[in-house]
């Protein structure tokens, strides 16, 4: 038997050990701690966190609260509200927001709560839902009225995901996916 | 050794010896089909499918990574099976095919996870975040490497195999937490978009073209997994015949 | 548009390489193994001897049955 064979087998075998130590090292730290990913607003109003703790801040963007603007360094600065429904919190973030962010879009943001509530963000987050359509559906449910995304979730899949994209919106009924 | 082996030998051989002749008509099917599905499903992901609503043309990531993150959990669960199998039933191909699955099966989870990290970093704003759904999926990745390196350590092929075959029974927790780590926890990653309550969410435009490349690379996997444990059943049968050879050689020559 | 198919080209040419050497080294690996299956073993007949269940030699499956 030789060394370099030997060696071989060492090296695959640390490898399988690191492996295996480090998936249960990562289940044990990460889902320990980072379960709950993010904070609801309602849960903030109710846990109170304090002021120099960063934790992350999850839910819609509320429809009409968008403010962009360019602070004195010249750097994009936009402010928003997000809400869970019966509760909202302020929102501050300097810098570039993610492609999918808008009204209605589901964000996580990381940052501190301050005494006077707003909660500024070092980091934010789009989440994306669980629809995919093609853009022309999407104009044709806005057009008809079925979906305002400013608003949040849009309607059943059923009414929508065999709509043709033709664009004749009388498609959008009665069909079922 | 120029005999007849002993009947538990026999026995060991009559079903790779099956095995090779069954799969050398099957695999050329598996390859052709393979090749037609991809060959219809990755123009129609990357050029005739629309672009999506708000994620634009990065939604043609969608294509391979969903079918990637698919395979990394049912090729898991492909391993656990075979692994079961080899415990309980001792039966020697299903050792050569947990051997064999693991490198492409790890191969598949590291693509789920670098397509998916080259989606987030356009879409959400990062490549990569610690929710449960992301790190599950890297412990699924940890798994995989961990059974391929596993099963290669040993000297013994056999305490190897069955050392691999114990790690991949016991990860195989980790394929329901992965599936529904969206649902149970409050996650970065978006819930589930075809297996769904309710009907999948995705217009037939962009599901089509999904389900087409799913097939297609389900197929190239299966027919990789097969290529490789042929090749593995014939270098045991060579090690076999060289090992025979030596000991008619060590006869001779005493 | 560019920076979005910049992403999709990256995801794309990943997986096509990843498969791409997957696919070329496990042809090359089993041409290698039936190559040296057929050096070790190049004794032909045995396949109809197995197939009516005789013995055919040393009673294990000849190279050519399982080169398929």
């Amino acid at each position: 038997m030789s060394l370099s064979r030997k060696k071989r087998r060492m090296w695959a075998l640390a490898l399988g050990l690191i492996g295996l130590g480090s998936a249960t090292a990562l289940v044990m730290t990460a889902f320990q701690d980072n379960l709950v990913f993010f904070l609801a607003p309602s849960e903030i109003a109710a846990q109170h966190p304090g002021p120099e703790r960063a934790f992350r801040l999850g839910g819609l963007v509320e429809a009409g609260s968008v403010e962009k603007s360019v602070n004195a360094d010249g750097r994009p600065e936009a402010r928003f509200r997000v809400t869970d429904g019966p509760a909202t919190v302020p929102v501050t973030y300097v810098g570039v927001l993610p492609d999918l962010f808008r009204e209605g879009q589901g964000v996580v943001t990381l940052g501190k709560l301050g005494t006077d509530g707003m909660f500024r963000a070092s980091e934010v987050l789009a989440r994306h839902d669980e629809t995919y359509m093609p853009p022309e559906v999407a104009a044709a449910l806005k057009r008809t009225g079925h979906w305002e995304p400013e608003r949040g979730a849009p309607p059943p899949a059923g009414s929508w995901n065999t709509m043709s994209t033709g664009g004749n919106p009388a498609a959008s009924t009665g069909q079922g996916g | 050794m120029g005999g007849r082996p002993s009947g538990g030998g026999l026995h060991r051989f009559a079903n790779p010896g099956r095995f090779l002749r069954l799969s050398a008509r099957v695999s050329p099917w598996l390859w052709a089909a393979a090749a037609l599905l991809l060959a219809v499903g990755v123009p129609w992901a990357l050029v005739f499918s629309p672009p999506d609503w708000q994620q634009g043309e990065t939604v043609r990531i969608m294509y391979v990574h969903v079918p990637m993150a698919w395979l990394s959990m049912a090729g898991y669960v492909a391993l656990a099976a075979a692994s079961a199998t080899a415990l309980i039933w001792r039966h020697p191909l299903a050792d050569l095919f947990a051997r064999e699955i693991s490198p492409v099966g790890a191969a598949v989870t590291a693509l789920c996870l670098a397509t998916g990290s080259l989606w987030g970093r356009p879409m959400w704003g990062t490549w990569w975040v610690w929710d449960a759904r992301l790190t599950s999926v890297l412990v699924l990745f940890f798994l995989w490497v961990g059974h391929a390196a596993l099963v290669r350590a040993f000297d013994d092929e056999e305490r190897g195999a069955r050392a691999g075959a114990i790690l991949a029974v016991i990860g195989a927790i980790n394929v329901p937490v992965v599936k529904f780590s969206v649902d149970f926890f409050n996650t970065l990653h978006q819930p589930a978009s075809v297996a769904r309550l309710g009907g999948p969410s995705l217009h037939v435009d962009i599901l089509y073209p999904l389900l087409v490349c799913a097939v297609g690379f389900s197929l190239l996997f299966a027919a990789l997994v097969l290529t490789r444990t042929r090749a593995a059943v014939m270098e045991k049968r060579i090690r076999q015949l060289q090992l025979a050879q030596a000991r008619r050689q060590d006869a001779v020559a005493a | 548009m560019t920076l979005h198919w910049w992403y999709v080209t990256a995801a794309w040419g990943l997986a096509g390489l990843g498969f791409g050497a997957m696919l070329l080294l496990s042809l090359q690996r089993l041409a290698a193994a039936k190559r040296r299956l057929a050096l070790l073993d190049p004794r032909a007949g045995g396949r109809d001897a197995t197939a009516r269940g005789l013995p055919a030699g040393d009673g294990l499956p000849r190279a050519k049955e399982l080169q398929g």
